[in-house]
Parts: structure tokens; sequence; C-alpha cells
């Protein structure tokens, strides 16, 4: 090969190795790009999460709330409300329970009113027995004068006795509550645990929810470390770059010489310094390459775990909590939410029923003193004339006494009769006034149950506050949704930011290892093409300091199996040469 | 439950709902608004046939489904042992709307989409 065809091959590689410094020069700042944009990007995505979890967790000022806070307000009110609702039914039926009895055919007022039924038929019965003693007087003439005069006092006391009994009853029946309709009531309330189960069920969900929200911000948290993590080690190999330039500018230093030599005629003709230097050169461009190529290829697996560790366990835990923004499935914000306001009004409505039915067991037990002393005001009463029935009584007895000569059997019969009635009224009007008694000493007993009740029976569900907290929490549903989908827009972007960078990188890197292999190939060629001849290279000074120049661990390896270095010292460290 | 009657104007809301429905091997009636309802309605009660459920949708010509749900029962009041469970299927999906059907004693509310979970769920509740 004359000198003008070698120096023009020089010339091509010199020309390689500079297109190599670039190409590689160009990778890495492309690959710190990545990183860079990388970086900027993720901080965007943790921003934009970040602030779509503020939603839930955080209210935006003092006014507004979160909508875990108006969650929890919901729960909280609900639960509360339905709590009062369901001590004031048990309230109500161990009130119940123990003012009137297990059954109504026993309760306390069912047997007040049973009594004075019957007190009501024997005075029916002294009634007729005095009319019928006041037609036997007035048979008797002269004779029959006390007796007649007697039996009309009894006829007027029993009147009066009826009425005040008439009165016992319409007190009970205005004042004292239908049993039955009540108890219906309360029996309908039973259905309360399976209303309450159906709210539990939904409040679970949205726990669920929350819970969900929790794992999703640490995955996401996570994700974010191990990708941020990831970085620095990816940008360590970069270093690889500015060790293979330094490779190729040696390189260059090696073919400059050897250009400077073809030129010069005398030097020329030792072709060993060419062969030497071209030869050392590819040993040192393949080594390098390799390292080269082989520590980006490394870039590229991290850069795929960078994705895979960011880019896919985000969108994938964002596409899982997706299945909440999404109306057509049952556990979405909306539908939940929907659900809750649904089975809250049910509630509400069912209450406000239940109470305004419990109305009149609340109006009951609001004067329950009043009411008891208007009817023990009746039993005194009473009383106090069946007392005068006792005088009655011994009068009549002596009366019918006297007459026993006229009336005979008659006599005797009257006496029992009359003694018999009156027992009975005076025995049927102690056991009314028991059974009062008793009422009264439960409802001193059962006071404080009576002023919980009173305290309960107050409205538990206002519908205006649940219409606002409804409201206020689909707004907030209905700006989730719009957030969520931005959010999914914003992964979407990043994601493709980074797959386009990367397919770039791929596309860079396969254009290096062609023009390094082409390199190579070249300088193999040159190599061929030289002759071998000797060279003693420990007397050519300037390629001693050109190998004195070579710095990188690969180089001194090459160097030192060509040439005698004492120490290649080791990667990073220091050598001496000769 | 056997007998039941689907109050909606829209085609492919009934052609859905039938098909949730499906499994349960019910009678079922469609009308397409309001007063036609409570004509088909009055007529079930004439012939001693009501029917045992009725599915309405609230937004319908000439009727909506809260004046016929109203009126519905206080037909009821005056008919002894007549008592339709009635489902409001509607997307309104606003307070006042549910408040006002269950204030006039609906026996359930489904929102448009209707989802099968939802519909089972009520029809096991209601039956």
């Amino acid at each position: 090969m004359n000198s003008k065809d070698l120096l023009g091959k020089i010339t091509t590689i010199n020309r390689y190795i500079t297109d190599s410094i670039h190409s590689s020069e160009k990778l890495g700042l492309d690959v710190f790009g990545i990183v860079s944009s990388f970086e900027k990007d993720m901080c965007s995505l943790i921003e934009s999460i970040e602030n779509f979890l503020k939603i839930f967790f955080l209210s935006e000022s003092n006014d507004s709330k979160s909508y875990l806070e108006e969650l929890s307000t919901i729960r909280n009110k609900i639960d509360s409300s339905l709590n009062s609702l369901i001590n004031l039914v048990e309230l109500s039926e161990d009130i119940f329970l123990c003012l009137f009895g297990s059954k109504s055919e026993n309760s306390t007022i069912a047997q007040i009113l049973k009594i004075s039924n019957e007190i009501d038929e024997i005075l029916d019965e002294l009634s007729s027995a005095a009319t019928n003693s006041s037609i036997t007087a007035s048979q008797l003439g002269n004779s029959g004068g006390a007796f007649s005069i007697i039996s009309k006092e009894i006829q007027r006391e029993t009147s009066q006795l009826s009425r005040h009994f008439s009165k016992m009853y319409e007190i009970i029946e205005e004042n004292f509550p239908e049993l039955e309709s009540l108890r219906e009531h309360i029996t309908r309330f039973k259905d309360r645990e399976r209303l309450r189960k159906g709210f539990s069920d939904l409040i679970n969900d949205f726990q669920s929810i929350e819970n969900q929200l929790f794992v999703f911000k640490k995955e996401i948290d996570e994700s974010m470390d191990t990708a941020k993590n990831k970085i620095p080690e990816l940008l360590s190999h970069l270093v690889n770059q500015d060790i293979f330039r330094q490779q190729l500018e040696h390189i260059i230093e090696f073919t400059n010489e050897a250009s400077k030599r073809i030129k010069n005629r005398d030097e020329f003709k030792n072709q060993g310094f060419i062969n030497f230097v071209i030869t050392i050169s590819k040993e040192i461009f393949d080594a390098g390459s390799e390292e080269f190529l082989s520590a980006f290829s490394e870039v590229d697996s991290k850069i795929d775990d960078l994705t895979a560790s960011c880019c896919v366990s985000i969108k994938s835990n964002l596409n899982d909590f997706g299945v909440y923004f999404n109306s057509e499935n049952e556990k979405s914000l909306k539908r939940v939410t929907d659900e809750i306001m649904i089975i809250t009004i049910k509630n509400t409505v069912f209450v406000q029923e239940v109470l305004e039915n419990l109305s009149s067991l609340k109006g009951f037990l609001s004067d329950f003193d009043s009411k008891i002393s208007l009817l023990l005001d009746q039993i005194r009463t009473s009383q106090n004339i069946i007392k005068r029935f006792q005088t009655m009584r011994i009068l009549l007895k002596a009366e019918l006494a006297r007459l026993s000569d006229i009336l005979g059997k008659k006599s005797k019969d009257s006496q029992e009769q009359f003694e018999n009635i009156i027992n009975s009224v005076e025995h049927k009007t102690k056991s009314i006034k028991n059974v009062i008694d008793n009422l009264e000493n439960l409802y001193d007993k059962n006071r404080h149950k009576f002023e919980l009740y009173e305290k309960l029976s107050e409205n538990p569900l206002s519908e205006k506050d649940l219409k606002d907290i409804f409201d206020s929490l689909k707004k907030i549903v209905e700006f989730m949704e719009k957030e969520y989908a931005f959010l999914s827009k914003e992964v979407d972007k990043y994601s493709s930011s980074i797959v386009n960078s990367k397919e770039s990188f791929v596309s860079k890197y396969g254009e290096i290892y062609r023009l390094n292999e082409t390199t190579s190939n070249f300088l193999g060629e040159i190599i061929n093409s030289i002759p071998k001849s000797n060279f003693d290279y420990k007397e050519d000074e300037i390629l001693k300091e050109l190998i004195e120049n070579m710095t990188t661990y690969k180089e001194r390896i090459v160097a030192q199996q060509h040439l005698e270095v004492e120490d290649v010292g080791s990667e990073g460290g220091e050598f001496t040469l000769f | 439950m056997n007998k039941v009657l689907i109050v909606e104007d829209s085609e492919l809301s009934v052609d859905i709902l039938k098909i949730l429905l499906e499994k349960y091997g019910l009678e079922i009636d469609v009308v397409e608004n309001g007063e036609l309802a409570l004509d088909y309605y009055k007529n079930s009660l004439h012939k001693s046939d009501p029917y045992e459920l009725i599915f309405l949708d609230i937004m319908m010509p000439k009727k909506d489904g809260q004046e016929v749900l109203e009126e519905i029962r206080r037909i009821e009041k005056t008919y002894k042992n007549a008592k339709t469970k009635i489902i409001m299927t509607t997307s309104l999906d606003n307070f006042d709307n549910v408040y006002k059907s269950f204030k006039n004693k609906c026996d359930g509310y489904l929102i448009k989409p209707i989802l099968k979970e939802k519909l089972d769920l009520l029809m096991k509740s209601i039956t």
C-alpha cells in the first residue's frame, strides 16, 4: 500500500473514531436527558397524584370538607341517628313492658278498663237492687218509709259512683295510647336490623375505598422510591461514555502520529510502527467498544426497570383504583354514594313514620303524673262514696231486720244481695286503686327512662342537613371523577414520553453498535494490508509518551499484551509503565 | 311474585330490564307513559288481579312517575288488601327525587343504568 492510500485510510479511521466519540457523547447526553425528563415527569406525576389524594384526605379550606371528612360526617350522623332511634324504640318496648305488661290483654291499662267494666256491671246490679227495694218499700206503705229512703239513697250514690267510673274510663280512653297500634309500629321497626345491616354493608364498601386509597398511596410512594433509587445507579453507567471517549481520543493521538510518520518518507519505510499503532488501536477500540456497549446495554435494562417500577406499577395501581370511578361498577364512588343516599333517605322516611306513630306514647308519657292524679282523684271520690255505703249497709240491715216479719225470706235475701254487691264494689275499687298505685310506682321507678325517651324522641335525622351533606358529597364525587380522568391522562402522557425516549435510546444505541462494528472491521482491514516488521518500541520516545497517556484500565491491559508493563494496577487505579 | 308492570318510555331500558328479570319468570306488561300506567293499574284492580310489582320510571311523558306513585298509593287506600310493590327506575339521582319517592311510599329506588346485583338484592328484599 502506498503512503497516499494509507494516509487516506487513516483519515477515514479518524473520521469513524470522531463519529463514535460524537455518537457516544450524544447517547450519554440522551440518557442524561431521559433521566432528567423522567425525574421531571415523575415530580409532575407525584404532584398530580398528591393533588388527587388531597381531595380524599384534606379539605381545601376551612369551609369545605375533604371526601373522607364528608363521609365520616355522614357515617357519624347516620350512625348516631340510627342508634338514637334504636334506643328510642327499645326504650318504648321497655316502657311498654314495665308499664303495661308483656301482653296487651294483661296490661295495666287493660286491667283498669276491665275492672272498671266489672264495677260498672256490679253498679248496674246495685242500682237495680236499690230500685227493687224502692218498689218493695212503696208496697209496704207507711211501714216501708225508712226502707224507701235508704233504697233511694243507695240508688243516688250508685249513680254517682257510676259517673266516677265512667269518668275514669274517659280519662284512660282520652289520654292513654292505643297499645295495639303502638305495639305494631314497634314490631315493624324490628326490621331495623336489616336496614342497619344494609347501611353497614355500604359503609364497609366505603371503608374498603378508604383502605384501597391508603394501599394505592403506599404503592405509588413505593414505586416512586424504587424509581428514585434506580436513577443514581443508572447515571453511574454514564461514566463509561467518558472512558470510551478518552480511549478514542488516545487512538486519534496514535493515528495522528502514524499520519505524521507516513508523510515523512524515511519513517514510512518502517511500517512496523504503523502496524503496531493500528493493531493496538484496534484492540483498544474493540475492548473499549465492548465495555461501552455493555455498560449502555445495562443502561437500557435499567431504563426498563425504571419504566416497570414506576410507570407500569403506577398505571396498574391507577387502573385497579379506576373501578371506583366507573359508575358501571357497583363499587364505584358514585354508586356507593347513591346507595348510601337511598338507604339513608329510606331510613329517614321510615324513622319519621315511626316517630309520628310513637308521638302518642310521647304525649302520654309527657304528662304522666297529672293523668295518674286524675285517675286517683276519681278513685278517692269513689272510695268516699263506698264508705258511705258502709253506713247505709248498717242502716239497711237494721231496717230489713225490722221488716223481716212482713217481708219474710225476701228480707234476708235482699240483705245478702246488698252485702254482696257492696263488698264486691269495695273490693273491685281497692283492686283498681292498687293497679293505679302500682302504675304510679312503676312510673316513679322508671322516671329516668321517660326523661331519656323525651330526649331521644327529638327528631334524630334532619332532612335539610342530610340533603346538604349528600349534595356536597355528590359534588365531590363528580369532581373526583374528573380529577381521576385527568390523572389517568397525565400518567398516559408521562408513560408515553418515557417509552418514546426509550425507543430513541434503542435506535441510537443500534447506530453506535453498527458504527463501532464498521470501525473495528476497517481497522482490521488496514492491519492486514500493512506488513509486519521489527519495531523496537523501547527506542521510540514518542510512542512511549503516547502510551504513558493511556489512563484507562482496558488500555493498560491491551498495552500489557504488547509492551513490558510493570503493573497494570486495578480498574480505576494507577499503573506504572515500563 | 308473578304479575309485573314496567312503566318506561325508553325501549332500550325496557329491553335491559326484561333481560335482567328473565330469570324470575314473570308475566310482564309494558306501558310507555304515566297515564297508561294508571289505566293498566286500575284495570287490574277491577279485574281483582292487581299488579304485584311495578317498575316505574320518573321522567315520562303525560304523567311523571312521582304523580303515578302518589295516585296509586291514594287508590290503594280505597281498596282493601291492594298493596303493590313499586320500584322507581330512573336516572335521577338527586336527593329530592329519592326523598319524594320514599315519602310517597315507593319500595325501592334503582338508578340507571340498572345493575344486576342491585336489582337482585332489591327483588330479594321485597319478595
